[in-house]
């Protein structure tokens, strides 16, 4: 892995500081998003094609990553999966970050009784199981992907909200915010514009470590009915299907895996090297 | 000695093909080693796993895995872990073997009467409750009067629709006498259901708590979501038996921690497990695969009041377009039987006699084209998150796909799904073994029935099943089932497309456990070689 | 201090009214048939409406709720239906299990993950940082099962050495116990690793280059001090945050680690009682579990006081 081209002496010159990662994480998603769009074209079998005459074969020539128990190809599938993990994911951990974000800054702004009335609720909501919030959205909203980021985002923003609100203490504290408020900033401007962009450190931690976890949750939801469900082609799916399939044929869980890992790693890249390159 | 049975299909089929031929007569109370080792001699290859070769030893302890359990109320029971756990401190009257063969347990003998309206069961003499009680009549007309009546909510009630608390009356300390609605001819098998544990009469619902039956081991203790603790019953009728000191039954929320504990050693027996699940242990030179015959299927049921299916020509369509022997090798590495849109499975004495359909997609595009649907249809089709139904269902949408049929997959959670399972116009649904094959008919394919999924309406084959369920003759019963199966496939109100066999592990040293069509465990006969 | 601690245990106890409310109020509106749950697909309808009948399901909800509340007046969480057992007793004996797993998970890792965050923003972009900052995203977001299967595998199964069963035999001594732990500990370090790690991470690389470290340093204090006394200090704040609303999820989200490594915790016990709609169950797991959270992010905010003691009172008076 090109870790290591970030020599330590790229650390004096600020302007290529971060640079590397960035792009290296870049390049690795981009691979994905070009199989994602171009699948029915690079596949080479459909993913859904049941071949019972090469069920749970190993990697071979005919079938680079092997086959699953229904004797569909494994890569094909792997091409056509990252759809969900490229958008929904992402898009799940967004919302979790927008809602998190706000809910943290506001109570660490406004602090005093609101800051207290809302941390208690979310000490309240923050104990319910998944299965319940799944459960909830599919009665009432329906089994769209949709949903799935709302509750996956609803799921997350409590615990962001406690992490930002933590970094978000410490910076209220700061002179540049005393500065800004005698300068007769609103408290949303300084928020937005002060607060921020300064406690981004545990913001990006938090979105790029969640994404992973966003994966799965949306397979757990799949299994429980809301969103992209069995047997779609999807790469948390795919693990959580094959789980039962991990000691006697492992390429069936291995490769998407591996994928997932990859795309985590790269986003993960990425936001490093873009704080590293955007940090003065 | 317990011999690895290949998991090929080849090796399943010559043993399955030797067994099922003996055409067991259901009344003959045939000891079962004798009938395992006939099956052995004709195939040689323990379809059950167990010969009764070695001399069983007295002594040693022994971990069980089975599926997760809830309440263990023998009342209410329902979950397979729950029947696992009940089944070794309390008994049945009477016990199905692997081929449907029937043992006596705390019933010596039994005749009917009244061209089988009446049932007359002799007690065992002798046996004691696990507190030191003698159990008698009393306590087994307690024992049915209780499941049957409505007030106590038993799963039981549903399963003899045709026995009333009034109808269960004590002749004497030793012999009880049930009168039914109306003649059934395989009465006795219905007493093995799983609640109808024989209770001391002033059971007072807490079997957690006190546990009392007759079984062959006393429960300790039983934790939720862990398991339960059991020590040998030293009182039982059975003096040779169990060969146990103690057992052991652990529940496991999912199959694969139970895999695992078995090849670790940390758990010896394996109480069920899938066909995928045991991919994982087919290879490992210490542990035995035990495989029984069963007749647990899948109905594919279509609901024949609505568009598209209300045409009997669309739904002969479907069931052309399943390639069953290739199922059956697909899904389940030809651990089943190829079946034929009936619920008569081969396991049961009634011998089915009528042509096996065979995938033809030309034939089906004619019958769509002649139904009014040349170009198909698309359907939604429902099933739910167990065992092989998902991939079941994916494999449907490949099948039906040359025919036009455009079937959109609705995989469900479990819970989901039985809450609209009889609603939905296309439906995959597991169906569990019953003792008796009536039992099947008249649950899912009966006019009245409440779960006639297909809510298919046939009087003729109303009539025929009524014959079916009273007559006590096997031949006779042959004859009607063949004329009801022949009903059923012509109509197919479900495809049914093969029937699953019932897979068990052990880890050599396990001696004498025995597969069961029900996944009944019997721990009574199980010891262990040094 | 003393004050500040009173009013939030006050608070804790609004806090688990809000959430049993909610939860009636939600399990409720959920589909799926209680008696049907318990009693199986196949039995008949009548016997489901007897049961329903029987635990008192078929009642109003705003009913329930206030017998359910003047039973735990009295001391009485009710039974369950599923179990059929007494609510209370199950649950605290989960919890005490969830706890011991919880704690021993956060003693491993809470060590490794912060002197491992430290050692790499003190070198930012280095080798040791990359490298460990990208496997760490990589086995983060393998799923428990994965990790926890391999780990089997491996140690349980190939080599034999450690008992794959989370649960000790009963009368279990210390180190028995500790060997059953290690290998859901294991798999829960891996699983969390990332997050404290990259947490600690960030927030010292930000720590390192603020103001008061420089004035720190020009003051010719050494390293180690302006570390631990300067750095430190402030780095550690959001990863306490973090650690606090951890402990919950790890005594509450942990079905997949306590059914693989069969130690039925009160994870596995609330996800069961939420799929089978057994809601006394899932009332008692609910407010056990809000209990912990609601500590856990108390116990976070009094650390969080002691090292900064400025955030006590409502500050920022506009």
């Amino acid at each position: 892995m090109a870790v290591t081209l970030t020599e330590a002496g790229g650390r004096r010159r600020a302007s290529r500081r971060g640079v590397v990662p960035l792009a290296v994480g870049l390049l690795m998603i981009l691979v994905w998003v070009v199989t994602a769009l171009g699948a029915d074209w690079i596949a080479p079998y459909p993913p859904a094609d049941i071949d019972f005459l090469a069920i749970s074969q190993p990697p071979s020539p005919a079938h680079w990553f092997g086959t699953d128990q229904l004797g569909r190809d494994i890569l094909s599938r792997v091409i056509h999966g990252g759809t969900y993990v490229l958008t929904i994911a992402p898009a799940a951990t967004l919302l979790g970050l927008g809602l998190g974000a706000a809910i943290g800054l506001a109570t660490a702004w406004f602090g005093s009784w609101f800051d207290e009335a809302v941390m208690r609720v979310l000490d309240a909501v923050m104990a319910f199981p998944i299965v319940i919030l799944a459960m909830l959205a599919l009665t009432f909203l329906g089994a769209g992907t949709g949903n799935v980021v709302l509750v996956i985002g609803l799921v997350f923003a409590p615990l962001i909200a406690r992490t930002v609100r933590a970094a978000a203490l410490v910076e209220a504290r700061k002179e540049y915010v005393m500065a800004a408020q005698l300068r007769g900033e609103g408290s949303l401007h300084i928020m937005a514009m002060e607060l921020l962009p300064n406690v981004r450190g545990p913001l990006i931690v938090e979105g790029t470590v969640r994404l992973g976890y966003a994966v799965f949750t949306s397979a757990t939801l799949g299994f429980l009915g809301l969103g992209v469900q069995p047997p779609t082609p999807d790469w948390g799916l795919m693990v959580s299907e094959n789980q039962a399939l991990l000691t006697t044929a492992p390429w069936t869980v291995l490769f998407p895996a591996l994928a997932i890992a990859w795309v985590v790693v790269a986003i993960g890249l990425a936001a490093d090297g873009l704080k590293e390159y955007l940090e003065p | 000695m317990v011999k690895r049975t290949d998991l090929s299909p080849l090796g399943f089929s010559t043993a399955n093909s030797a067994v099922t031929t003996l055409g067991v007569s259901r009344r003959r109370f045939l000891a079962g080693a004798s009938t395992l080792a006939l099956g052995c001699a004709l195939s040689g290859v323990a379809p059950w796993g167990a010969l009764a070769q070695a001399t069983p030893k007295r002594g040693g302890s022994l971990k069980v895995a089975v599926p997760a359990a809830t309440s263990i109320d023998p009342v209410k029971l329902n979950s397979s872990g729950g029947i696992a756990i009940v089944q070794q401190t309390a008994e049945y009257l009477v016990y199905a073997e692997p081929d449907l063969s029937l043992r006596p347990v705390l019933a010596t003998s039994w005749e009917p009467s009244e061209g089988g309206k009446v049932w007359t069961f002799k007690l065992r003499q002798g046996v004691k409750f696990h507190d030191g009680r003698p159990m008698g009549a009393d306590d087994v007309v307690a024992s049915f009067q209780r499941l049957v009546d409505p007030a106590n909510a038993s799963p039981a009630a549903g399963a003899m629709p045709f026995l009333k608390k009034e109808g269960i009356a004590k002749v004497d300390d030793h012999t009880v006498r049930f009168t039914l609605d109306r003649p059934i001819g395989t009465f006795p098998y219905f007493t093995h259901t799983y609640n109808c544990v024989i209770l001391p009469a002033d059971y007072a619902g807490n079997f957690a708590e006190k546990p009392i039956g007759t079984g062959p081991f006393k429960l300790v203790s039983y934790r939720p979501q862990e398991g339960a603790k059991f020590e040998r019953n030293t009182d039982y009728w059975d003096q040779t038996k169990p060969y146990l000191d103690r057992l052991e039954i652990q529940t496991f929320e999912s199959p694969q921690p139970m895999v695992l504990a078995l090849q670790s050693g940390d758990i010896q027996v394996v109480q069920q497990l899938s066909y995928i699940d045991a991919q994982a242990i087919r290879n490992d030179s210490k542990i035995a695969l035990i495989q029984a015959d069963a007749a647990d299927h899948r109905q594919l049921c279509m609901r024949t009041d609505m568009k598209p299916f209300d045409d009997k020509r669309v739904r002969q369509a479907v069931a052309l377009c399943f390639d069953r022997p290739a199922m059956v090798r697909g899904l389940l590495g030809g651990l089943a039987d190829v079946g034929n849109d009936h619920p008569i499975a081969p396991i049961y004495p009634e011998k089915i006699k009528g042509a096996q359909r065979q995938a033809n997609i030309a034939q089906a595009k004619k019958l769509l084209a002649d139904a009014g649907y040349p170009q198909g249809f698309p359907i939604d089709l429902y099933t739910h998150q167990y065992l092989e139904l998902p991939q079941y269902a994916a494999l449907t949408q490949q099948m039906l796909a040359p025919a036009g049929i455009k079937v959109n997959l609705k995989v469900e959670p479990t819970n989901l799904y039985y809450n609209h399972w009889t609603e939905v116009s296309f439906g995959l649904t597991d169906w569990t073994s019953r003792p008796v094959a009536a039992q099947i008919l008249a649950q899912s394919f009966r006019s009245t029935a409440e779960w006639n999924a297909a809510h298919w309406k046939s009087e003729p084959f109303d009539a025929l099943l009524a014959k079916f369920e009273a007559e006590p003759d096997v031949a006779q019963r042959g004859k009607l089932g063949t004329e009801m199966a022949a009903i059923l496939t012509d109509e197919v109100p479900a495809v049914i497309a093969y029937f699953n066999k019932n897979l068990r592990a052990a880890r050599t040293g396990v001696q004498g456990l025995t597969g069961s069509m029900s996944n009944y465990l019997d721990m009574a006969q199980v010891w262990v070689e040094s | 201090m003393l004050r500040f601690f009173g009013r939030r245990l006050l608070l804790l106890g609004v806090t688990l009214v809000v959430a049993s409310v909610l939860i009636f109020a939600i399990t409720n509106v959920l589909p799926g048939d209680v008696g049907r749950i318990i009693l199986g697909p196949f039995a008949p309808q009548d016997a489901v409406a007897r049961l329903n009948a029987e635990l008192g399901t078929d009642r109003p909800i705003v009913i329930r709720y206030v017998d359910w509340l003047t039973g735990v007046a009295r001391g009485d969480w009710g039974r369950s239906y599923a179990f059929d057992t007494a609510v209370f007793p199950l649950v605290v004996e989960r919890l005490g299990r969830s706890l011991t797993l919880a704690v021993s998970g956060l003693v491993v890792l809470v060590p490794l993950a912060v002197a491992a965050g430290v050692a790499a923003a003190r070198r930012e972009g280095g080798i040791f940082d990359r490298v460990l900052s990208t496997v760490s995203l990589a086995f983060g977001a393998l799923p428990e099962f994965v990790t926890g299967v391999f780990l089997i595998l491996v140690f349980g199964i190939w080599l034999g050495a450690l008992p794959i069963q989370a649960l000790p035999p009963d009368g279990a001594g210390p180190l028995t116990v500790i060997a059953h732990l290690v290998l859901p500990v294991g798999c829960l370090v891996l699983l969390l690793f990332a997050y404290l790690f990259r947490m600690t991470r960030a927030s010292m690389i930000e720590a390192l280059a603020a103001d008061y470290t420089r004035t720190a340093e020009l003051k010719g204090l050494p390293q180690r001090t302006v570390i631990w006394h300067h750095v430190l200090r402030n780095a550690l704040l959001p990863t306490i945050t973090v650690i606090g609303a951890q402990i919950g999820w790890l005594v509450g989200g942990l079905v997949v680690v306590e059914t693989l490594f069969k130690y039925p915790g009160i994870g596995s016990l609330i996800h069961f009682a939420a799929t089978n709609k057994d809601i006394p169950l899932l009332v008692g797991c609910s407010l056990a579990i809000t209990f912990v959270f609601a500590l856990g992010n108390l116990a976070a905010d009094l650390l969080y006081a002691i090292l900064n003691p400025r955030v006590r009172h409502g500050r920022h008076a506009h």
